[in-house]
């Protein structure tokens, strides 16, 4: 004998379990295609990247002020590429503090398809100082 | 790095394990829901307190590698000092929560939870593996404004510079415990970010596992655990190192010691200190905690609308007000000496009152909710609730209006926030809501298990 109260308890029991139960199962799944992407090279650390490409860039960057940044990534959301490089650059340069104008001198270039050449730097009014190569650039105002 | 990351997280344990024996002093055996709610509370308390202890060191002496190690101890003495003093004024061991033995289903569902808990310890860690530096707010704002601190020697400040990282103005608990983990480790590891972001999202779950076999049984904290456990958000964002699931902990906490402190009402004047404590820490989190802070206080107020004349409401204001002026203060130092404007205040002005009167944008963020919806087990909670029905006399009507009232303020204040937002709805909308909805989902689950009727007050009248 059971009462209908413990019925009701004991089915609204199972509906919950059953259906969490599943719902995490599916969810865990994704996780481990996740998981075998990043042990099969299908995810790349963009960090450790960035990391490498602007270590050699922050000796020659000033201790105590801030400094200018551009790069050649789209600014046009949703995909926010300008930002999401920016801000990796910003984690890679740290605490050198690189802000989001061509102001501030000396100027990191930022261009991960490549660097422009000087012409197109002139165009933008820029002049390369140093090279570090992998698109990374210490640039800064070219004479008007 | 491994040997001092324990160091790190033993002194973070011990910190946490004082604060509780000054807040919540008292035996639990380790099979009950007071010991699940305790170590729930120790992770809560100990990341919270050290950091917030941190940053006032920081703020006098700069983030020198001997400051987190001399920070804590200090606390960890006081916090010791103070558990001692109040374990000596409690009468010796009792039972507070008395639980009947557990029967077949509960069996069944706790081994199910368990079960439950091992698949998403496992879609945790495959979450992190894939993605170690977490998800976009976790390295544009936590992570780097702790490389920031960390990194910057004398020019630690540099970390608050407008222009840095996506939102530089947002409030520390987070940043402060991972600079803290990186003193210990004596570098910028992965690891810190990573273990701080999964300790919270379990200790999250574990507080409103613990508050509901405390507050209404065994079964109703083994449902709690498979509707918490069997969200999917939940298991991305525990592994996201994201602020939000520190946040909904400290939401819940607070909710929870306020609850304890009108079941024991012995022992109540340090459970509001605590509620208070946690209100606070809420805020040292995420900038939605100021807004929980003035909802909770409205509803203190409300509940306890005779503290004029009567002294029992004088001294629970009091108590919740002493827990949480001193981190109050310590936010109000930091917004107003350190933190760049925050983008969402001043980007209004004439735009405001269009985007008010805008009908287009509040059915966008309808439809938003209702795109992100399905992420939450809804679908079965309301069927559970329907089959096993309300349970109108619950036993702690104070701490379930109180959240009821706070999870619908709160709502209501995001929803205010999406229409007078000056940033791009859509775009907001879509990398933040599922977040903003898993802040609130782990309160929400308390009050559904709060309110759900327990086995034994069923309707046993009619045998099938």
């Amino acid at each position: 004998m059971i009462s209908r109260g413990a019925l009701r308890i004991t089915i609204g029991s199972v509906i919950l379990v059953a259906w969490c139960t599943v719902h995490e199962l599916v969810t865990a799944r994704g996780n481990l295609w996740a998981i075998h992407d990043a042990m099969t090279g299908g995810v790349r650390d963009s960090f450790a990247l960035n990391e490498a490409r602007f270590s050699a860039i922050r000796r020659d960057l000033p201790e105590n002020r801030a400094v200018g940044y551009v790069s050649d990534r789209p600014r046009a959301e949703p995909k926010a590429l300008f930002l999401e490089g920016f801000v990796q650059a910003q984690s890679a340069l740290a605490p050198h503090l690189a802000l989001d104008t061509d102001t501030l001198t000396p100027i990191v270039g930022d261009f991960p398809s490549g660097a422009p050449d000087s012409v197109r730097l002139a165009a933008m009014g820029l002049r390369t100082v140093r090279d570090y190569g992998h698109g990374v650039l210490l640039l800064t105002r070219s004479a008007p | 790095v491994i040997l001092a990351l324990l160091v790190w997280l033993v002194l973070t344990g011990l910190i946490g394990y004082a604060a509780v024996g000054v807040i919540w002093p008292g035996p639990s055996h380790w099979k009950s829901g007071e010991a699940v709610l305790r170590a729930a509370l120790v992770v809560g308390l100990g990341f919270g307190l050290s950091s917030s202890a941190l940053f006032v060191a920081i703020a006098v002496f700069g983030p020198g590698r001997l400051v987190a190690p001399g920070t804590d101890i200090l606390v960890l003495l006081l916090l010791a000092l103070g558990a001692r003093a109040r374990a000596r004024t409690l009468p010796g061991d009792r039972e507070r929560f008395p639980a009947p033995p557990a029967g077949l289903l509960d069996r069944a569902i706790a081994w199910g939870m368990l079960a439950l808990l091992g698949v998403a310890l496992i879609a945790t860690l495959a979450f992190t593996f894939a993605a170690p530096h977490g998800q976009w707010d976790a390295w544009g704002i936590y992570n780097l404004t702790a490389r920031y601190i960390y990194l910057g020697g004398a020019s630690w400040r540099r970390a608050f510079s407008a222009g840095l990282g996506i939102h530089p103005d947002y409030p520390l608990l987070l940043p402060g415990s991972v600079v803290r983990g990186w003193l210990y480790a004596g570098r910028a590891t992965d690891l810190v970010p990573q273990i701080t972001g999964i300790l919270f999202a379990y200790a999250a779950a574990g507080l409103v596992v613990g508050a509901v076999w405390v507050f209404r049984g065994r079964r109703h904290a083994g449902l709690t655990s498979v509707v918490l456990l069997g969200t999917p958000v939940f298991l991305s964002t525990a592994a996201a190192q994201y602020a939000d699931l520190p946040l909904s902990f400290y939401f819940v906490a607070a909710i929870v010691l306020y609850g304890l402190a009108n079941r024991l009402p012995d022992e109540s004047t340090w459970l509001y200190v605590g509620s208070g404590l946690c209100a606070g820490l809420a805020a040292w989190t995420k900038n939605e905690g100021l807004l929980y802070i003035l909802i909770v206080a409205f509803g203190l107020l409300v509940i306890h609308r005779q503290l004029l004349r009567d002294r029992d409401d004088k001294r629970a204001i009091a108590a919740f007000v002493a827990g949480l002026v001193p981190v109050l203060a310590m936010i109000a130092y930091f917004k107003l000496t350190l933190a760049p404007p925050n983008d969402l205040v001043s980007g209004q002005g004439s735009g405001t009152l269009p985007r008010i009167l805008d009908a287009s944008r509040y059915v966008l963020i309808l439809r938003s909710a209702m795109r992100v919806a399905p992420a939450f087990p809804v679908i079965p909670v309301v069927i559970f609730l329907a089959v096993v029905g309300l349970d109108r006399d619950a036993g702690d009507r104070k701490a379930t209006l109180l959240a009821i009232f706070a999870l619908i303020a709160l709502a209501a204040g995001y929803f205010a926030v999406y229409v007078v937002t000056p940033l791009d709805l859509s775009i907001q909308l879509h990398r933040s809501l599922d977040r903003l909805m898993m802040q609130l989902w782990p309160l929400l689950v308390l009050i559904v298990f709060m309110v759900a009727r327990v086995p034994e007050q069923a309707p046993a009248d009619a045998p099938t």
